[in-house]
């Protein structure tokens, strides 16, 4: 037991020794130069902060950046930190878990969806799963108890974070590409920001076919280009609405989990006109209406009736 | 308008029902209400192959007439209360019930037997009383509220964000389409008991001329005790 702790301390102690030699300048935030091909601006810094609260916490500088960072300069020939070099089926790092077996099986399709994605196809390597999800600040949201609105801001802020920042995207675009804002860009939707509360962006943006009856956590790598984002209003305000098999899907499966049938099905958590009706309010006017119809076009011939009779009458008396 | 006719005699002004403004704004209102009605209709049971109208133009629709409406409404509550017009859909409570089943009665049995209508229209008194009393739900209460829900629908960010447990949108929109639908249920019954003057059309020649041309009582009895407020 002693030796378990001793050993579990020691290498506590040489992960903090060996990430705080390393800190010592990835921890300044100008650490920057500029590289690559049109001589970019790239930033070197990692923010302790968020690093210290990200789900890599536990790892050593050097386990993902392998070779060439052991002297300064960094060799020319350093590895790139592979990903998939830990998330995949024969890793070291995974305990066989149900959720480390969750999190490989994702994997392998979102790899699969990732080359097929715009990312992939427009930036080829030179956009890799760090530009989305960075590894010095990443943590793993799902599982967690997050209202339906925190999981949206969540998954976009994956996506602004980028998206938001002309600097970041000078970073890495290409040269057809011209920066414009999201709000720019979404000039065009009515309530932009209400709909940026209420949906992820993949859930336009992205590719979902296929995947219509996986009951799992909707979300798809394969980005669109711009030309094929939903744009069509009817494709999620109506009752055939594709928000019912993306983030949707999940919410009702979630209040269903919590709110009861009852709950879910009569209000509807969240509101979308055309797709999200309350079907005994449409039953019950709707059964009004047709009575009211009904009852009129009763009177309205019996007064007909009436009338005829009436006329009828006169003309026999005259 | 009234003193423009007055030259026409007692008997024409007596007749002059429905002024210039009201007739504005009840057929400006009605024309909205039929654009409301379809477009509501249209982008809640919104469909992806067969739409009423394309979901875009139902929401443009929708917003330009409710946004009409509600200019049209602000006038008529200013030119209702000027005018004094506002009198109109204040019910007397009076025997109220008594009332009301004498006009319900005329409606499904007297019509039927060639009565007379129990309530005449007058100059101080156009509403029989369940015309008052549904008038004054419609005018006071449903229109106001479909315009509120309207107005929160239209700026959803002022919605509250929570309600009793629920995004706050979902009450409101749910609100707000109940109102719609009885409205709806309102318009239609409203046009069928439109063809119960002396004949099918005068109530709708009255609306348009303004001239109300069937009987009319010139000294209304007082069966209401708004007729004893100053003139309409």
């Amino acid at each position: 037991m002693l030796r378990a702790i001793l050993l579990l301390l020691s290498i506590a102690v040489l992960q903090a020794t060996e990430n705080q030699s390393c800190l010592k300048c990835h921890g300044m935030a100008n650490l920057s130069e500029q590289t690559g091909p049109g001589r970019k601006q790239h930033s070197y810094h990692v923010a302790l902060s968020g690093f210290e609260h990200s789900n890599h916490h536990s790892l050593r500088c050097s386990d993902c950046h392998v070779q060439g960072y052991s002297q300064y300069p960094h060799a020319e020939a350093k590895t790139i930190p592979d990903c998939l070099g830990c998330h995949q089926d024969n890793s070291e790092f995974l305990d066989g878990s149900e959720e480390r077996t969750l999190l490989l099986r994702d994997m392998k399709k979102m790899k699969t969806e990732f080359e097929q994605s715009v990312h992939h196809s427009a930036l080829k390597d030179s956009f890799t799963c760090v530009h989305c999800h960075n590894p010095h600040r990443f943590v793993d949201q799902r599982g967690k108890n997050l209202s339906f609105e925190e999981r949206i801001e969540w998954s976009n802020a994956v996506c602004l974070n980028c998206h938001n920042s002309e600097k970041q995207i000078n970073e890495l675009k290409t040269k057809e590409y011209v920066y414009r804002t999201p709000e720019e860009i979404h000039a065009w939707l009515p309530s932009a920001k209400m709909h940026w509360k209420k949906v992820r962006c993949v859930d336009c943006h992205a590719d979902f076919s296929g995947m219509e009856h996986n009951k799992e956590e909707r979300f798809s790598h394969k980005i669109n280009p711009k030309e094929k984002a939903v744009r069509n209003c009817n494709q999620c305000h109506s009752k055939e609405s594709i928000l019912t098999t993306r983030i949707y899907q999940m919410n009702m499966r979630k209040a269903l989990e919590e709110e009861g049938l009852i709950k879910a099905f009569l209000w509807n958590n969240s509101y979308v006109i055309g797709a999200t009706r309350n079907r005994w309010l449409d039953i019950f006017t709707l059964m009004l209406l047709v009575s009211g119809v009904g009852g009129i076009a009763i009177h309205a011939y019996a007064r007909y009736y009436v009338y005829r009779k009436n006329r009828k009458e006169k003309n026999n008396g005259e | 308008m009234e003193n423009k006719h007055s030259s026409l005699g007692e008997s024409h002004l007596d007749r002059y029902l429905y002024p210039l403004w009201l007739r504005t704004w009840h057929w400006l209102n009605a024309g909205l209400f039929l654009l409301l009605i379809a477009s509501g209709v249209s982008m809640h049971f919104s469909s992806l192959e067969k739409p009423l109208i394309p979901f875009e133009a139902a929401r443009l629709l929708h917003n330009i007439s409710g946004i009409l409406l509600t200019i049209n409404y602000a006038w008529f509550v200013v030119a209702n209360f000027v005018s004094g017009n506002y009198r109109q859909y204040v019910p007397v409570f009076k025997n109220i019930f008594a009332r009301l089943f004498l006009q319900a009665r005329f409606y499904l049995y007297g019509i039927f037997r060639g009565e007379d209508h129990p309530f005449h229209i007058s100059l101080k008194q156009k509403f029989n009383p369940l015309q008052q009393i549904a008038y004054m739900i419609v005018i006071y209460y449903f229109i106001p509220f479909v315009i509120g829900s309207g107005i929160l629908l239209f700026f959803p960010e002022l919605a509250p964000e929570n309600f009793l447990g629920f995004s706050g949108i979902t009450p409101v929109a749910i609100f707000h389409i109940s109102i719609g639908y009885m409205l709806t249920f309102f318009m239609v019954v409203h046009v069928y008991l439109a063809t119960h003057g002396e004949t099918i059309t005068e109530h709708f020649h009255g609306m348009i001329t303004g001239y109300h041309s069937g009987h009319i009582e010139t000294h209304p009895q007082n069966k209401d005790e708004s007729s004893k407020e100053g003139k309409p």
